[in-house]
């Protein structure tokens, strides 16, 4: 089953002043949970899940997963995995003396991670892990998204069979 | 007793019914700013607590999965209840926040 990530801050978490978002949660939760999440997420998680991706968040946030499970649950949505700044340090960069990118999602076997951070993608090619940018406003980034993690898929298939 | 009071004894009292036990973390600010008492189950850390929000008092439950932070009362808020929530719903939050049942698909049911 192919993954796929997505990056947080300025990916999922968008702020309303710069990016349409999903209708913010009914009080109190509004209060509880106040990132907000860009417009198409949670459909666009449930979409790659029903075409059988698994769907991951990769952030260099500290952000704990408890409260990261908490947020998307109140939004009908739930990842496969949480990768956050925690567990990168624990299972990605360990003790090793070099330091490694922020981000690793070959470590992770992910196919594709989508990130807005131009560092990311540049690691994507000295490091051999494919990435997909989404940073803009864009009215199509979904069905950008789901093009792409579909591209990747059938390039998977003909290159392992 | 108030009510307040009555209903954080509550969700204690159920967090000690499925499994969890009382620790001895952050307890120098314990009963500061109604700070409550840690719980422990399987690696995970819970409390119950209170905010006000629009001048209406909310349940809190907060939840932290590791030690360093436990011991400094720094949890996250993962679920936030009215407070006069019965029996039964502040039961399926503290069964869900446990672990002891899967979180159904939509919850809360009235977000």
């Amino acid at each position: 089953m192919m993954r796929i990530s997505f990056d947080l801050d300025d990916v999922l978490f968008v702020s309303p002043e710069f990016c349409e978002t999903e209708p913010e949660l009914r009080f109190p939760y509004n209060r509880l949970f106040t990132d907000r999440l860009r417009k198409g997420t949670p459909q666009l998680i449930h979409t790659l899940q029903e075409q059988g991706f698994e769907v991951w968040v990769y952030t260099s946030s500290y952000r704990t997963e408890v409260y990261l499970r908490a947020l998307f649950r109140a939004y009908g949505i739930h990842f496969d995995q949480i990768v956050n700044a925690q567990r990168h340090q624990k299972e990605v960069q360990r003790d090793r003396v070099q330091i490694l990118p922020q981000k690793m999602p070959n470590f992770y076997h992910i196919s594709l991670h989508v990130d807005d951070e131009k560092v990311v993608h540049e690691n994507g090619r000295l490091y051999g892990f494919r990435t997909m940018r989404v940073c803009e406003p864009d009215e199509q980034w979904t069905e950008k998204v789901l093009k792409e993690a579909n591209r990747i898929r059938n390039l998977e298939i003909r290159e392992h069979g | 007793m108030d009510n307040l009071d009555s209903k954080l004894e509550q969700l204690e009292t159920l967090f000690v019914k499925y499994g969890a036990s009382p620790t001895e973390l952050n307890q120098e600010n314990i009963g500061i700013n109604r700070e409550r008492t840690v719980y422990s189950l399987g690696g995970c850390f819970f409390r119950a607590g209170s905010a006000r929000f629009d001048g209406k008092t909310f349940l809190l439950i907060s939840s932290i999965d590791k030690v360093k932070y436990a011991e400094l009362g720094i949890m996250e808020d993962i679920d936030i209840l009215p407070l006069e929530s019965g029996s039964e719903r502040l039961e399926k939050a503290v069964r869900y926040a446990l672990g002891v049942e899967p979180y159904p698909e939509k919850y809360p049911e009235d977000v």
